[in-house]
Formats: C-alpha cells, sequence, structure tokens
C-alpha cells in the first residue's frame, strides 16, 4: 500500500493571501528562526516555487524495479529510493545564499524544514517552497537530516519516536541500533555473473550529510508559476569525481550491502560531486 | 590475602528510596505515590531520570503492561517479556532470541537489571537513552516487526490503556509515549539484594567460606576479572575484546564507531544475577559460567583487538569452584520474584 504523505496538488489553487499568511506565521514560529527570505528591494512578496526531483538512470526516466544501465553497462534495478533534502537556498548573481522556506503538506512551514523524496510515494518528488521572486544562478542543498533541529535540539540522533513526519520512525528511514536517520536508501538488484543479486545502500552519520550545488539558471516569478526542474541522476551515484565506477553495483557482498566505509563514502562523495543533482534544462 | 573491596563498593549508605522522583516536574495527572517508586539498595547510586520523563506510578504501570503485551508484534507472538523473563534476571535462556514468526535475532537478550545506571544499550551501546532503546525491538523486522503507528493504533482500541495514557501522560496514545512507558518501567528493575549484598552491609555470615574465596579469587590479580566488572554494577560500562572469537562475524562496538580498532568489541555487561542468565557472552555461545571461567583461563582467541587482560593463567580445581561459587552469590532471589515486576 502506498502511502501519501503529501498533498501538493491543491498549493496553486490557494490564492496569494494565503501563502503570505503562511510566511508571516514562519516569522512567529521558534523552529524557522532563519524564516522566510528577508524583503529585499521592491520584491516585498514571497511566492512559492515548485521543486520537483525527477530521477534518471543517464537519460532513460527512472521506474522502479525497472532494468536500467550504469555508465560502466552494469545493468540493475531499483526497488526503493529515498532521501530526505535539507538545508534548500538559492544562489543569486553574487554568490549570496538565499534561504527558502519549506512548505509541508498544510502549506505551512516544515516543522524541520526537511522533505523526504520517496519515489514509492507519487508527489513526493515535488518540493513546494516560498522564496523571494528573481533570476538566481543555482540552488544548493543537503542530502541529510541536521544534527540540530531549528530550536538547537538532537534531531539527527533524538529520539525518533517524538519526532513528526517527514522524520517519524515509521517513515522507515531511521536507525534503531544506531539512532539517527537514513539519508539515502538506494536498494534494488544488479546483473552479477549471470544472475541478479541484491545492492542495498543506506547511508547517514553527520560526516556524511551531502551538501549539493546545482548551478544554473533559475527563475522564480512573481507569481504562482514557478518552477524548477532537478534531475537526479542515479547513475551519477556510481561514478567518483575522478572517473572510477565506485561503489562497484557487480562486485563482492561488501561492494553491495554497505551503511559504512569505502562503499558509503564514495556515494556520499559521488552525490556531491559527480553531478547526482542538476538543473533540468 | 586482603580483599579490595573498595573496588566495588561505593560507601555504606542506609536503604534509599526514590520516592518523590521529580514528581513536581511530571506531567501525571495522578498524585505522589504511595510507596516508593524504586528502592535503590544500599552502596548504589542515587539514578538520574531524564527531564522528558519524570518517573511516576502511572508510568510505569503503563509500561509494564506494554512491556508483557504480545500485540506490540505484528503477529502477536511476541512481547518484550517473551525475551527477558523474570525467572532469568530479565535475561533470555535462549542463545539468541526468537521473534515474530520463528524468526533468530542475532545476539543474546540481556539481563536488563540495573538499566537505570547504563548511559548506552545493546552489546554495541549504539543507543544512548532507554526511550530509544524502546524502539529498536518494535521495529526490528527479527524481533517484533512493528510499526509505531500501528502499535498506537491496536492499544488507541482498547479503553483501558486510552485511560493509562491519559493518566501517565495526559495524553492520547501516541509513539513517544509508548516508548517513554517502556523505559519507566525498565528503570524500576533495579537489583542489589544479593547475599553479596548483604556481606558488603556487614552481614559476614552471608557468604560462605567457598563462595569468601570465590571473592578474593575475583578481585585478586590472578584472574583480574574485576578490571572490568568493577564497581556496585559489577560492569565499567566498557567495551572490550575478550577474545572470545579470531574473526568475529558481529563486528561490535565496530558498527557504531566504524573504527576497525574497535572490531570484536562489546559492552561489559553487568555480572549481577549472572547464574541466572545463561548462556553467555553477546552471541550466547558459551552455555555455563565453567565454559566461561574456561575461556578466561585460555587466554582467548588471537585477534588483534583482544583485550592486554585476557591472557592464560591456571586456576586450581578448587579455585574455579569458589569463583563460579562467589558468582553464584551475586543472585537476588527478592529480584527475580518480585511481584511488581510480574505480569
Amino acid at each position: 500500500m502506498i502511502r501519501v504523505r503529501y498533498r501538493y496538488h491543491v498549493l496553486f489553487a490557494l490564492p496569494a493571501a494565503l501563502l503570505l499568511s503562511a510566511v508571516l506565521a514562519a516569522g512567529c514560529r521558534k523552529d524557522t528562526p532563519s524564516g522566510p527570505p528577508a524583503p529585499a528591494g521592491n520584491d516585498t512578496a514571497a511566492v512559492p516555487l515548485a521543486i520537483t526531483f525527477n530521477a534518471f538512470a543517464g537519460n532513460a526516466p527512472f521506474l522502479p524495479d525497472t532494468v536500467m544501465t550504469t555508465e560502466n553497462g552494469i545493468q540493475y534495478k531499483v526497488q526503493r529510493l529515498r532521501f530526505y533534502i535539507s538545508q534548500l537556498e538559492l544562489i543569486d548573481s553574487s554568490g549570496t545564499h538565499v534561504p527558502v522556506t519549506l512548505l509541508d503538506s498544510a502549506m505551512q512551514p516544515a516543522t524541520y524544514g526537511i522533505a523526504l523524496v520517496d519515489y514509492g510515494i507519487p508527489g513526493s518528488n515535488v518540493l513546494r517552497v516560498l522564496t523571494r521572486r528573481g533570476r538566481y544562478n543555482g540552488i544548493s542543498m543537503a542530502i541529510g537530516v541536521p544534527r540540530l533541529a531549528f530550536d538547537g535540539s538532537s534531531l539527527n540522533h533524538g529520539d525518533a519516536s517524538t519526532h513528526l513526519p517527514p522524520l517519524d520512525v515509521d517513515a522507515d528511514m531511521y536507525w534503531g541500533w544506531k539512532p539517527g536517520y537514513i539519508f539515502l536508501k538506494i536498494e534494488g538488484f544488479s546483473y552479477v555473473a549471470k544472475q541478479w543479486e541484491q545492492f542495498v545502500y543506506h547511508i547517514g552519520e553527520d560526516k556524511r550529510m551531502m551538501s549539493i550545488t546545482a548551478s544554473g539558471a533559475v527563475t522564480v516569478p512573481g507569481d504562482s508559476s514557478g518552477q524548477l526542474r532537478l534531475k537526479a541522476n542515479i547513475n551519477r551515484l556510481f561514478v567518483t569525481p575522478s572517473g572510477n565506477y565506485l561503489p562497484n553495483l557487480a562486485g563482492e557482498l561488501a561492494d553491495r550491502v554497505a551503511n559504512s566505509g569505502g562503499p558509503a563514502d564514495s556515494l556520499v562523495i559521488n552525490g556531491q560531486k559527480s553531478g547526482f543533482i542538476t538543473i533540468q534544462q | 590475602m586482603m580483599i579490595p573491596r573498595m573496588h566495588h563498593r561505593y560507601g555504606r549508605r542506609a536503604l534509599v528510596l526514590v520516592a518523590a522522583c521529580a514528581l513536581a516536574s511530571a506531567c501525571s495527572t495522578s498524585g505522589p505515590p504511595a510507596t516508593p517508586l524504586i528502592d535503590v539498595p544500599a552502596g548504589f547510586p542515587q539514578p538520574h531520570f531524564p527531564d522528558d520523563n519524570a518517573l511516576t506510578s502511572d508510568r510505569i504501570a503503563l509500561g509494564k503492561k506494554l512491556f508483557y503485551d504480545k500485540q506490540l508484534s505484528r503477529t502477536g507472538e511476541v512481547a518484550c517479556g517473551s525475551c527477558h523473563l523474570q525467572e532469568n534476571a530479565f535475561a533470555d535462556p535462549r542463545p539468541l532470541s526468537i521473534g515474530v514468526n520463528g524468526q533468530l535475532g542475532k545476539r543474546n537478550a540481556p539481563s536488563l537489571a540495573n538499566m537505570v545506571y547504563n548511559t548506552s544499550y545493546f552489546w554495541d551501546g549504539g543507543v544512548p537513552t532507554l526511550e530509544q532503546q524502546a524502539i529498536q525491538p518494535i521495529i526490528n523486522p527479527l524481533e517484533m516487526n512493528m510499526t509505531l503507528g500501528e502499535v498506537v493504533s491496536r492499544v488507541a482500541a482498547d479503553p483501558a490503556y486510552v485511560d493509562m495514557f491519559r493518566r501517565a501522560y495526559n495524553s492520547e496514545p501516541r509513539p513517544e509515549f509508548v516508548t517513554k512507558a517502556i523505559a519507566s518501567f525498565v528503570r524500576t528493575l533495579v537489583s542489589g539484594h544479593s547475599r553479596y549484598d548483604r556481606y558488603e552491609q556487614g552481614d559476614t555470615t552471608a557468604l560462605t567460606a567457598s563462595e569468601l574465596r570465590g571473592m578474593n579469587i575475583f578481585f585478586g590479580e590472578k584472574a583480574e576479572c574485576f578490571h572490568c566488572h568493577i564497581g556496585f554494577n559489577f560492569t565499567n560500562n566498557g567495551y572490550r575484546n575478550n577474545g572470545i572469537y579470531a574473526t568475529y562475524v558481529d563486528k561490535g562496538r565496530e558498527l557504531i564507531t566504524e573504527d576497525p580498532a574497535d572490531e570484536g568489541k562489546f559492552k561489559v555487561p553487568t555480572l549481577r544475577n549472572i547464574a541466572l542468565t545463561a548462556p553467555y557472552m553477546h552471541d550466547g555461545s558459551f552455555e555455563t559460567l565453567d565454559a566461561v571461567v574456561n575461556h578466561y583461563t585460555s587466554g582467548g582467541q588471537k585477534n588483534p583487538n583482544t583485550d592486554a587482560v585476557i591472557r592464560p593463567f591456571t586456576l586450581t580445581a578448587q579455585e574455579r569452584t569458589d569463583l563460579i561459587a562467589f558468582l553464584g552469590s551475586l543472585t537476588d532471589e527478592q529480584f527475580i520474584t518480585d511481584t511488581k515486576f510480574r505480569k
């Protein structure tokens, strides 16, 4: 059964006034101390922007349980692909990072400023945010859960039974044996020695927060039509910045099943530096 | 030979009763309890309680009901109390615990005695609080294989539970109060009324001659047991590789720290009630205390991380008997028969 966590489809039916009220509410919440972007010049209103993470394997749109091919020719299919997005910021022409306010399904500032993109949950790959209108040169984000919440309390390693979605225990992104969140989960099968073998990568721990910057023109119009399409190219998770193919999807068990060590570290470096997330032209 | 008893004593004090237990800060709607919530044995330090989960009788009662409730497992087969048996000092007599659908776990369920004094939980110490510890057995596919949401749905359908949650936390059932209540009950499982404790409190007749000789061996420099099993709870709360394997399938503490130097290290367990908690070690691989003593006298397996204190030594047959007799004096009959811990 598919659990639908977010209902974003109502956003663009909302009047601008409601969105503005959400911004004002954000300014009053302790858990969003940075609040919405500060008005600049005449851009006094925060406007909505929809950020879509479209998953691909190379140029082929990603479909669960469908055979795809890595850049070094390994066939694989993904059953689960999930990751937490946090610390979203737009980058203006001067290089200044402009915070954006992530909204939850009720179009209120998200409690933790974090969204779970889960390709098993339709619509969860579309994030609704409020930001300042304008032209930007890129977007930055983290894949992961910050160590501390906005109010300074423990978040990544806090008591998850007290946390709300998307950080609830039942999101199935939590290590109960080592309290902390799985930032990125990718599970499936790869074709190894003429048979399908399982691969399971669960990436977490503070030191494995992925800081990602995607450069390119981003326009946030002054109305509710703002759209930013990002490409999440799964294949690039398996290519190092220097062009090697690690972790090895066709390797030994230790290469294919990991939550630490070399395979996990490679995935983090690749996620940050090999173009996992790019602006989709 | 002088017995260095200060190794294992924190000082003699009269029985201290933790009654109020920060009740002033509790959210419970109940009044102060008529009886103490935890009996702190003589020589034991005062336990600490988290600011957001003060101990109350209603929380303990709710936690006990949850602890023994098999509804917490997917199939209704397994409760916390299925693997933590009071007659075994809340340990599991099976080498590995069995979860839903007969699935075998990966480690031996440890005794829950004196968990209120621990600062980390599980054999690898990966979990820092009892509240967080309570999550894992519930969600582990090999144990209860549940979601916290489903647990809440089940208990919320029971008016008795709804009333208990309201009394304990002034709330409808919620995941955080499931884990907080279980942690509250586990905190009450304090064990410190063994014959050894009576001896420590001045009753020189509490131990037999054999047990006294065994105590000398335990705290002596030949067996060196006390280097790790020290203090009122017979543990230094550290992690040690005691050389039971040359190569560890279960990496132990390394799973938490990602440090190869921690491979094969596991938490030093309390030895209280040790005669009741067989089998031994993290994987229940030693069936008897005699096998454990054999292991230590042999010096263990060669592993890069085997602790320096693990090296061969010799015990006579009498010394072996005495040492095991002393370990038996750590059994707390009151703890394993106390009706307030019983289902």
